[in-house]
């Protein structure tokens, strides 16, 4: 367990940058250029960081406990910190399952002492936001207790198979918790199973909030506004390094048949209680058959976990990252313009650094640079160099 | 003149094999493909990235070769200026390829890089007229050669790109299915289509890949056909119905192994497989 942070510190104190004595005006007096390069140099801080993780635990089990006692309809986020909280977190599923694909979330509230499993783990995410779109009409009441909904996460997560990553996510706005016994002994459970526990505060730096990460190898944040709320939110898309007691083990998959035209109309097995009208198109289950309308899914009736290809692939991004690229100086570079995007490179000031790969030797301008890490996660020279692409996929 | 312009990236496969076919025919449909569509609008735009197995290029708009950038005042001037510097791009290639032996294994061209290349082009016109107007854009493929999946990873990258931009990829493939870019059409939301001889594709492209998406909605085209979602196994690269994936890294096998040589784990294969395959029955 690494910890280098100063226990005195408080949240506020840290973390803040002074940005404004670095930005300097240029001969013409104006600012843009200096803020640019800051912009610059944070984006591509970021992307160093994210390449020292090795080791990730992919197949994810996330519990998303949420606040719904009376602190939650404070209106220091617009509109409140309810409505805001559940804006944030549709975003969040969304995006959870495009990138996590073989993974699971859940959603436990918690209020007037009592916690509720509103959502059971599962990889549908159009559940878990059907369930967000019912808790916006339900009152946030009460105080909330932490042991409660810690104890009902604990009760499924602990009977995961060992080879998945156990998370839970709290989102606590209140400064208290009602709790029947003793909280301690429950986070003793939480750590035996092996779980990780993050909390996003609303408000403040609960004691009992930062023991938790601490313990169980979490993350610990306090927002300042909804923008930076929706930051450390965010934070947790990106699978967790993973624990070194996890098992690991091979997991059955099937990767269905999308057939059309030659099927007879059947139901899916993912609408049966709401009776849907039958139809053709859909994916079958290679082991039994069974259709269904969307993927990823869980086979309902052999268990069999069913993707497509395409859905595994988003996670190989994890796995073979995008090494960056070498920042050298325009004028130490031959090239005249980027080999992505045909950018000429001029002599102005955002063109000052050129980003060479450190496997083809392409050059490519800076927007190039951070689109093909973020977004793309390869290299178009590699790509296009027969030795190079012959070596790499295989 | 309401209608706004669409920027057009043809990613034209320029494999050796390509003599198989009628390369003349082939040739001459590209290059009134990429003429038409400039014509239809004065606000088109074009790019023509060209790919075999050694090299991916850009040929259109050129960096080499000047004049290019200067004379834009008339269209058929602008025709010209594809016209040629398409022309000169292939050539320089074809000279390329000629002077190096083909290995067998490469028997697949590299389309992958330049629909990188093209997907970066786009991002780029993108952002720059992005204050004036919306940017249509989308991206044709036109293949020839064989399938090998060997480009397996830089493909879905490029087309879960393509995705999260909203662009579509078109693909036109000469002779046999590809898979693969059937894949990327799907997902991508563009049309695919396999015309058996290239006398056919000028035709085809004419009249599937010229308008834009939302004249294809009402367009009365065949249903798509089934997709194959299959994946490829890391350790033959065969296509598999179902297969074991490791829970680390989710590397795909076609049968058991004992670690992960991907990530280099150990795995437990004592419970939960079995648990699984009990199940079953
Ligand atoms: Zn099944
Ligand atoms: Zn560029
Ligand atoms: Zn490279
Ligand atoms: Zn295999
Ligand atoms: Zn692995």
């Amino acid at each position: 367990m690494q910890e280098e942070e100063d226990p005195k510190e408080y949240r506020w104190e840290s973390g803040y940058e002074k940005t404004w004595e670095t930005i300097q005006e240029d001969e013409s007096g104006r600012l843009e250029p200096s803020v640019t390069e800051i912009i610059q140099r944070t984006k591509r801080r970021k992307l160093l960081d994210r390449e020292a993780s090795v080791r990730l635990g992919i197949m994810r089990h996330v519990y998303i406990i949420l606040d719904y006692s009376q602190a939650m309809t404070e209106q220091d986020l617009k509109p409140t910190r309810q409505i805001c909280t559940l804006k944030i977190l549709e975003d969040f599923i969304k995006e959870f399952h495009d990138q996590n694909p073989i993974s699971q979330l859940g959603i436990i509230t918690t209020q007037n002492k009592v916690a509720k499993r509103n959502s059971d783990l599962s990889n549908n995410p159009q559940r878990h936001l059907d369930c967000i779109k019912k808790l916006q009409d339900v009152p946030c009441r009460g105080e909330p207790s932490l042991q409660n909904a810690l104890e009902v996460a604990l009760s499924s997560l602990r009977h995961l198979p060992p080879h998945t990553s156990r998370e839970i996510l709290i989102i606590y706005a209140a400064l208290t918790t009602c709790d029947p016994g003793e909280i301690i002994a429950t986070l003793q459970k939480v750590q035996e199973a092996n779980i990780r526990v993050s909390v996003v505060g609303l408000a403040a730096e609960l004691h009992v909030c930062k023991d938790i990460t601490k313990n169980t190898g979490g993350s610990f944040s306090v927002s300042i506004n909804d923008l930076h709320l929706k930051e450390l939110i965010n934070e947790h898309l990106e699978p967790p390094p993973a624990s070194t007691k996890m098992d690991h083990t091979l997991i059955k998959v099937g990767f269905p048949h999308q057939i059309n035209a030659d099927a007879k109309p059947a139901l899916c097995m993912c609408h049966l209680d709401d009776l849907p009208p039958l139809n053709t198109r859909g994916y079958y289950c290679p082991q039994c058959t069974a259709k269904y309308c969307d993927l990823p899914a869980e086979c309902r009736v052999c268990g069999l976990m069913l993707v497509t290809a395409p859905h595994l692939a988003r996670s190989y991004r994890h796995l073979f990252p995008l090494k960056h690229f070498n920042e050298i100086l325009a004028e130490e570079s031959s090239a005249k313009e980027c080999y992505g995007c045909q950018k000429q490179f001029t002599a102005t000031a955002a063109d000052k650094n050129v980003y060479v790969c450190r496997t083809c030797q392409q050059v490519f301008c800076f927007n190039c640079d951070i689109f093909l890490h973020e977004t793309v996660h390869s290299c178009p020279g590699c790509a296009s160099n027969p030795t190079i692409s012959q070596y790499t996929n295989t | 003149m309401t209608e706004e312009g669409c920027l057009l990236v043809m990613v034209v496969d320029m494999h050796p094999q390509l003599a198989e076919h009628d390369a003349h025919t082939y040739l001459n449909a590209v290059v009134a493909f990429a003429n038409l569509h400039l014509a239809a609008n004065v606000r088109n735009s074009l790019g023509v990235l060209a790919a075999n197995h050694l090299e991916s290029r850009f040929l259109y708009p050129s960096c080499d070769g000047d004049g290019v950038e200067r004379q834009r005042d008339g269209r058929l001037e602008m025709l010209g200026q594809v016209d040629r510097a398409i022309e000169r791009g292939l050539k320089t290639m074809a000279v390329a390829a000629g002077a190096s032996p083909m290995h067998s294994e490469q028997s697949e061209s590299l389309l992958s890089g330049a629909m990188g290349r093209g997907l970066l082009y786009i991002k780029r016109r993108e952002t720059e007229e992005v204050l004036t107007k919306k940017l249509q854009s989308r991206l044709l493929v036109l293949k020839i050669s064989s399938d090998t999946g060997s480009q397996y990873l830089t493909y879905i990258n490029a087309y879960l790109t393509a995705q999260k931009m909203s662009t579509p990829v078109d693909v036109c493939v000469v002779g046999g299915e590809c898979g693969l870019l059937q894949q990327g059409a799907d997902i991508t939301g563009g049309t695919y289509h396999c015309v058996r001889q290239v006398t056919e594709l000028l035709q085809t492209l004419l009249l599937m890949y010229h308008c834009g998406p939302a004249t294809r909605r009402k367009m009365n085209a065949p249903p798509p056909d089934t997709v194959d979602y299959r994946a490829a196994c890391f350790c033959h690269r065969t296509l598999v119905d179902m297969a074991s994936v490791c829970s680390n890294c989710l590397s795909v096998y076609c049968k058991a192994v004992p670690l992960c040589t991907t990530c280099n784990v150990i795995f437990q294969t004592d419970r939960p497989l079995v648990r699984l395959s009990k199940k079953k029955k």
